[in-house]
């Protein structure tokens, strides 16, 4: 019987690693899933260091995994005929097995700081007085879009000529629809009128609780013409599931157009029906190539 | 240690009082105060509870595998009008109940309570609890809590259903959800009563444990069970006043108006707005400093009992016994001061998640000690795999799987793309139903014969664990995949994100191992109730372990031992190949005269 | 069953999986038998007619399934798609799309829309009282009394098909309408045909059971449609069935006007002032705003629009708050039930009735418009007053002597526009409220 349990932990790591590569390396079918393509230059680090991480902790999966078959198999009452090895513990050993995960995690935690850093802590500056940037007097690159998340809807708005939001020229955006050009590091403010939601854009690898009573400011880059997924990651409520939004990833003339033809909407004094089908420029839009 | 208190024993010094028969059961049964009838209460309690969230995990699965369906019995009874498919609000309750269920009703209390209960003084060769009547309390006021968390299910207009997180605004506000209603209230009036529950017993197990232990039991002589449920009951005893703290204050802002946690102005779905002047944030950072806290209530008994199980069936000592309680030590230290790596993207300080970080890749070393030392254990011995050593070893096997996804998560950067995706369930499924459940498991198993002087059935036991571990993992599993493929939690039908929407035959497929997992506890439920009855009954030591309890008769009396137990040496000293036998249990001299018992207390 | 329940949890373990087997088994679905009647309707006529109106509820039930079917499988009445006129109102194929249990092809097709996204609030027969509806505020709408808030055409008239769809894929801001934009435009289609069927068919409900109550003895057993009669008087039964399908297509053919009645915006001059476009415009597009901006506060005060009483004089809302929508005051004060009153309605409230709340005007303060935040929006509401709502609609000049011109109108919008950049101390200043500094 022995025999039979130790090839039942086998299973583990080997059914385990399996399922990984073929989640990482098959391209259809029930297993077929992974990180979403990421068109965020800012965070193409968070995709490595997870892979580090996994690539690490899949060595350590399948060692230990390995180790509980081996010991199982070999040390089995039934056909380990020889005494139990009466030892207590082994200070090398110990010694050793604590400081090489030590080591090792140390490295990753400093080496994340960086990663973080940049997607999270230091924000995009522009010039300041001096009109030039890269001095000391930078300014924070002012919000340039927000979204204000609401059972359960996404509420875009544009900056308008000013720069500044919440002003009379701010361009009221599409419902749960969010443009943004290509190949322009964007800044975006984040804000909920009632509840927690937490805006995510997989595509971009990011994602930031809205919390009513404050506003957090969010950075991105996108790199790829196409429309992504908007997603809610924090429950707010029973129409949680409800809260998709798309991105448009657009390139700047394109969004230049598109902030254009949402003014003239705004403005608009005269009643025209219907309003253009989304859905069908949208897949003109899909199918440009990326540049 | 030579403050250790030498006991008196009851058969001699306790009157006789002589009481009516229903009195005497009343007593005896039901406002018990011998600890092991109190552990037992907690266990049973626990176990019905575990079924009920079990039946409520079953639910959330079928909603995600064949959404917007008739539900099976629940479906026609609930939602009729709609064609039985299920409410989008009754599936938040879900959510939220299941996991108030498992963790407040089922592991802290099964772990802490149940086995803490009964172990402790067994463990320590004392005759009791220190103090049997907080400890009849302690039980008694979770009753308070199982009828206000009940109740809160079937209240108008509908069950709690904030998560069991309760993050503020949507819990705060009456008007932002239906659950948020009456229900709401309930559900932390049932949290405060768990809060105390909790207290009481985690004072009475720091001052039995340091107060109680028998002659020559130094804490450094002490079962990792016991060295599990000490650390357990410090981190108890620290945290959780923050949390039914917390959860007063949450009360005070739903039914008088404060502001602790919702902001100036804030409103939901066209409620009146209300002054406010708070901070949401604050509530996450006050419920994670007791809820991280609570992951390891939720683990460390477990660990305790597995390196118990694993050195007994391995007929050789615990591997690293001073590492393994050092790293015990270290977990809860480190616990601590990591509740941040829950809030990477809560909005609060980005520069603050880097000092979360570092803490909680470190909590990472201590962890991967203890495995290392339980495979340790495991090298070079006579393993013996009976059904609980099985479990003990699947405890292992998933808590590497549990443990090296945090890793994941405890890195900030990748914590922004998977946080509150199925990667985070996964995760934490692996900790408590992998791990903590297996670990229960392989308590009951191994502690039936003590419990109720009868084994349970060896070969329906196995059978049970094959099943389990197999759809356990089965349903965990590709959990992660679901997870790198950024699947939001608590999402009622998450197939119409084109994102999502391919992820439809996995989550069958999870959803298929579920119920086959629940399935399988109906072996555990008939072999339990069985065994009862029909169990090969047993004599003090069936498994020729070492430790204290097993000296006892099982199952013991009124007051544990009938005889003063001495302890002469540490709990492991198994295949020593000096001796005749390849146990030692404490309580016995050698026969060489080696003892070092007293003369080193 | 009840024995062994009490030993162990096994045999519901074991139940629930049997019936989860057979689920499978019968495809999970479970038929919805029919639509359920207007209780609360029939009630308020209970009231008013001191009748029983138990046979007149049943017999309507039977005349509107023969003719719409099921929710499972709902029909367009024959007499509507053999009229050519009416024909094209709802379309019998979208109507299958959208109704019956969610499932998808697989082309991801999906079908059983309504109830994939609807239900939850507007119930299968689309009055408004699904499981989540009590809570929501505003209640979700109930479709069967053909009343629709925003639209295009006068109050009393029914909104046409694209306002029904424009309300899909904009949602309505400030309630718990979500947007559906992401759908496909066909399943938005379906979506709006099933929910002009629906509120035709509640429509018509109403209306036979309005007959029933006003013109049949019912205690005597006389019948909307008396199978009886099919052979003792023919003719009579001609004249019975007829004066149902009138009905019917009475209530279809005020649809299809929708579309002639729209109201006629009188746009303004292309270099009319505008608030958020001119409000950094040059010198004079500013004083010009301006002027308009303090016309429409005072138009907003006066007495021709009055628009003060009930939003308040500092326009968050808070001048008359005590009345009810329509819908609520049809089973209220229109049935002198008063509404406060609890034990009154609660008889209502056993039927389904939801608990009423009072109807609050807007705060124009908060940026929030239900019916859209564009300027032609604004000018709807204004001179269409809003249906089913105490909401007035203003006269206009010329037809009305004593209303107001369009350019007060469009005045009056920019003043709206600019309330939410107002500072509500600063309402007297004579700083136009859009040139204060910006932080």
């Amino acid at each position: 019987m022995g025999k039979f349990w130790s090839l039942l932990f086998l299973c583990v790591p080997v059914l385990g690693t399996a399922m990984y590569l073929a989640g990482m390396y098959t391209s259809s079918g029930p297993l077929a899933m992974w990180f979403p393509e990421n068109i965020n230059p800012m965070a193409e680090e968070i995709d490595l260091l997870h892979d580090i991480i996994l690539a690490l902790s899949g060595v350590v999966f399948v060692a230990t995994g390995l180790a509980i078959f081996l010991f199982m198999w070999c040390y089995e009452c039934g056909c380990n005929k020889q005494l139990a090895k009466f030892v207590h513990g082994n200070h090398r050993v110990e010694l050793w097995w604590t400081i090489i995960p030590t080591i090792v995690l140390v490295a990753l935690a400093v080496y994340q700081f960086k990663v973080y850093a940049d997607v999270r802590i230091n924000r995009p500056m522009m010039a300041g007085a001096d009109g030039v940037k890269g001095t000391a007097d930078d300014v924070p690159e002012p919000a340039s879009f927000e979204v204000m998340g609401r059972q359960f809807e996404w509420r875009i708005r544009y900056a308008g000529e000013d720069r500044l939001l919440d002003t009379p020229d701010d361009i009221l955006g599409d419902v749960n629809e969010l443009h943004c050009p290509t190949g322009t590091v964007m800044v975006g403010s984040l804000k909920s009128a009632d509840v927690l939601h937490s805006f995510f854009i997989p595509a971009l690898r990011l994602k930031n609780d809205m919390i009513p009573g404050t506003r957090q400011i969010v950075w991105f880059q996108a790199d790829k013409i196409g429309s992504y997924e908007i997603v809610c990651a924090e429950l707010c409520g029973w129409g949680h599931y409800k809260m998709k939004g798309r991105f448009v990833a657009e390139p700047p003339d394109q969004f230049q157009a598109y902030l254009q033809r949402l003014r003239e909407k705004q403005f608009l004094r005269e009643y025209v029906p219907a309003p253009p089908q989304p859905a069908t420029d949208q897949v003109a839009l899909d199918n440009q190539p990326t540049n | 240690m030579s403050s250790t208190t030498v006991t008196n024993w009851p058969a001699e010094n306790e009157p006789v009082v002589e009481r009516s028969s229903f009195g005497t059961w009343l007593m005896t049964y039901v406002f018990a105060r011998d600890h092991k009838i109190i552990g037992l209460q907690f266990l049973f309690s626990t176990l019905l509870w575990f079924f009920v969230g079990g039946m409520l995990a079953m639910a959330i699965r079928w909603q995600l595998a064949w959404p917007w369906q008739n539900m099976p019995i629940v479906g026609p009874m609930l939602f009729s009008g709609e064609g039985g498919q299920i409410s989008p609000e009754f599936y938040t309750t879900l959510v939220t109940q299941h996991a108030t269920v498992m963790i407040f009703f089922v592991i802290i209390p099964i772990l802490a309570a149940a086995f803490g209960n009964y172990l402790i003084p067994l463990m320590i060769g004392a005759e009791d609890m220190a103090f049997p009547t907080l400890n009849m309390c302690s039980y008694w006021m979770m009753w308070p809590a199982f009828l206000l968390i009940g109740t809160s299910f079937f209240v108008p207009p509908y069950g709690a259903g904030a998560g069991w997180t309760s993050y503020p605004p949507l819990a705060a506000l009456t008007e932002s959800s239906p659950g948020s209603g009456m229900a709401q209230t309930l559900w932390l009036g049932g949290v405060m009563f768990v809060g105390i529950a909790s207290m009481m017993g985690s004072v009475n197990y720091l001052t039995t444990i340091i107060q109680m232990r028998a002659p020559g039991m130094t804490m450094m002589r002490l079962p990792m069970t016991i060295w599990g449920m000490f650390v357990t009951a410090i981190l108890q005893a620290f945290a959780l006043p923050v949390l039914t703290a917390a959860a007063i204050m949450q009360m005070t802002d739903r039914l008088f108006g404060t502001g602790f946690y919702l902001p100036e102005m804030a409103t939901a779905n066209n409620s009146a707005a209300v002054s406010g002047g708070g901070q949401p944030l604050l509530w996450q950072h006050l419920f994670w400093f007791y809820s991280h806290p609570a992951v390891y209530i939720m683990i460390l008994p477990a660990m305790g009992m597995v390196s118990d199980i694993l050195a007994t069936f391995s007929r050789k000592p615990l591997f690293g016994y001073r590492p393994m309680v050092l790293s015990i030590c270290v977990i809860a230290g480190l616990g601590f001061v990591v509740w941040g790596h829950h809030m990477y993207t809560s909005g609060m300080s980005p520069v603050l998640g880097i000092t979360f970080a570092a803490a909680t890749v470190m909590i990472a070393v201590p962890s991967a000690v203890k495995v290392f030392n339980w495979l340790g254990t495991l090298w070079g011995g006579r393993l013996q795999l009976t059904t609980p050593m099985l479990y003990a070893i699947g405890f292992v096997s998933m808590f590497i799987i549990g443990g090296l996804s945090g890793i994941l998560m405890a890195s900030t950067p990748v914590d922004v793309v998977i946080h509150d995706t199925y990667y985070i369930v996964a995760h934490f499924h692996y900790v408590l139903v992998g791990a903590a459940t297996m670990g229960i498991f392989a308590g009951i198993y191994y502690w039936y014969p003590k419990m109720f002087g009868r084994m349970m059935n060896e070969f329906w036991g196995k059978v049970h664990f094959a099943l389990t571990f197999i759809f356990i993992n089965g349903t965990f599993f590709p959990m992660h995949l679901l997870g790198a493929g950024n699947m939001p939690r608590r999402y009622a039908d998450p197939y119409h994100f084109e994102l999502f929407a391919d992820m439809l035959p996995l989550n069958r497929f999870i959803t298929i191992c579920a119920f086959a997992t629940m399935a399988a506890q109906l072996i555990f439920v008939l072999n339990f109730f069985g065994s009862l009855a029909f169990g090969r009954r047993v004599g003090r030591n069936p498994w020729n372990a070492n430790t204290l309890e097993w000296s006892a008769p099982s199952p013991p009396g009124h007051g544990n031992f009938d005889f003063q137990p001495i302890v002469y040496r540490g709990p492991y000293e198994y295949g020593d190949p000096t001796c005749e036998r390849d146990f030692q249990p404490q309580t016995e001299p050698s026969l060489d005269g080696k003892d070092r018992g007293l003369a080193h207390a | 069953m009840n024995r062994l329940r009490n030993h162990s949890s096994g045999p519901l373990v074991i139940t629930t999986l049997i019936a989860v087997a057979v689920s499978f088994l019968s495809g999970c679905e479970v038929p919805i038998a029919s639509f359920s009647s207007n209780l609360v309707f029939a009630k308020r006529l209970e009231i008013d007619s001191g009748m029983k109106m138990e046979p007149a509820v049943n017999e309507t039930q039977s005349i509107l399934a023969e003719m719409f079917g099921t929710p499972d499988q709902p029909t367009w009445p024959k007499l509507l798609s053999e009229d050519q006129e009416l024909a094209g109102l709802v379309s019998q194929q979208r109507l299958t799309r959208a109704a019956g249990a969610v499932r998808s092809d697989q082309q991801d097709n999906h079908f059983g829309l309504f109830r994939e996204h609807c239900v939850h609030c507007h119930s299968v027969v689309g009055n408004g009282v699904g499981p989540t509806s009590s809570f929501l505020n505003p209640y979700p709408r109930d479709f069967r009394m053909g009343i629709f808030k925003f639209k295009t055409t006068p109050k009393g008239k029914k909104p046409t098909r694209e306002d029904v769809m424009r309300l899909l894929t904009e949602g309505i801001m400030g309630t718990s309408m979500p947007s559906f934009r992401l759908l496909k435009q066909d399943d938005l289609e379906a979506l709006t045909d099933y929910a002009i069927y629906l509120a035709i068919r509640g429509e018509v409900e109403r209306r036979l059971m309005m007959e029933a109550a006003s013109e049949l003895d019912l205690d005597k057993g006389e019948r909307l449609l008396d199978p009886a009669l099919k052979e003792s008087a023919p003719d009579d039964y001609q004249d019975q069935l007829r004066l149902i399908e009138e009905t019917v297509t009475k209530v279809a053919q005020s649809w299809t006007g929708a579309a002639s009645s729209v109201t006629k915006v009188e746009a303004p001059p292309a270099d009319y002032p505008l608030f958020g476009r001119d409000t950094a415009g040059s010198k004079e597009a500013q004083d010009r705003l301006g002027a308009s901006i303090a016309n429409g506060r005072s138009i907003f005060h006066g007495k021709i629009a009055n628009c003060a009483s009930c939003h308040g004089n500092t326009a968050m809302g808070d001048g008359q708050t005590n009345d009810y929508d329509d819908w609520t005051k049809d089973w209220t004060i229109l049935a002198k039930v008063d509404p406060r009153d609890k034990e009154h309605i609660q008889p209502f409230l056993d039927v389904g009735a939801l608990k009423p709340r009072n109807i609050l005007p807007r705060n124009l303060r908060s940026g929030i418009y239900r019916g859209g935040s564009q300027p032609v929006d604004l000018y709807h509401r204004i001179v269409q007053g809003i249906d089913g709502t105490p909401m007035p609609a203003v006269g206009l000049k010329p037809d009305n002597p004593q209303g107001l011109s369009t350019e007060e109108v469009w005045d009056l919008v920019n003043y709206l526009l600019s309330l939410p950049y107002e500072h509500i101390t600063q309402q007297s200043s004579q700083v136009p409220p859009y040139q204060r500094e910006n932080p």
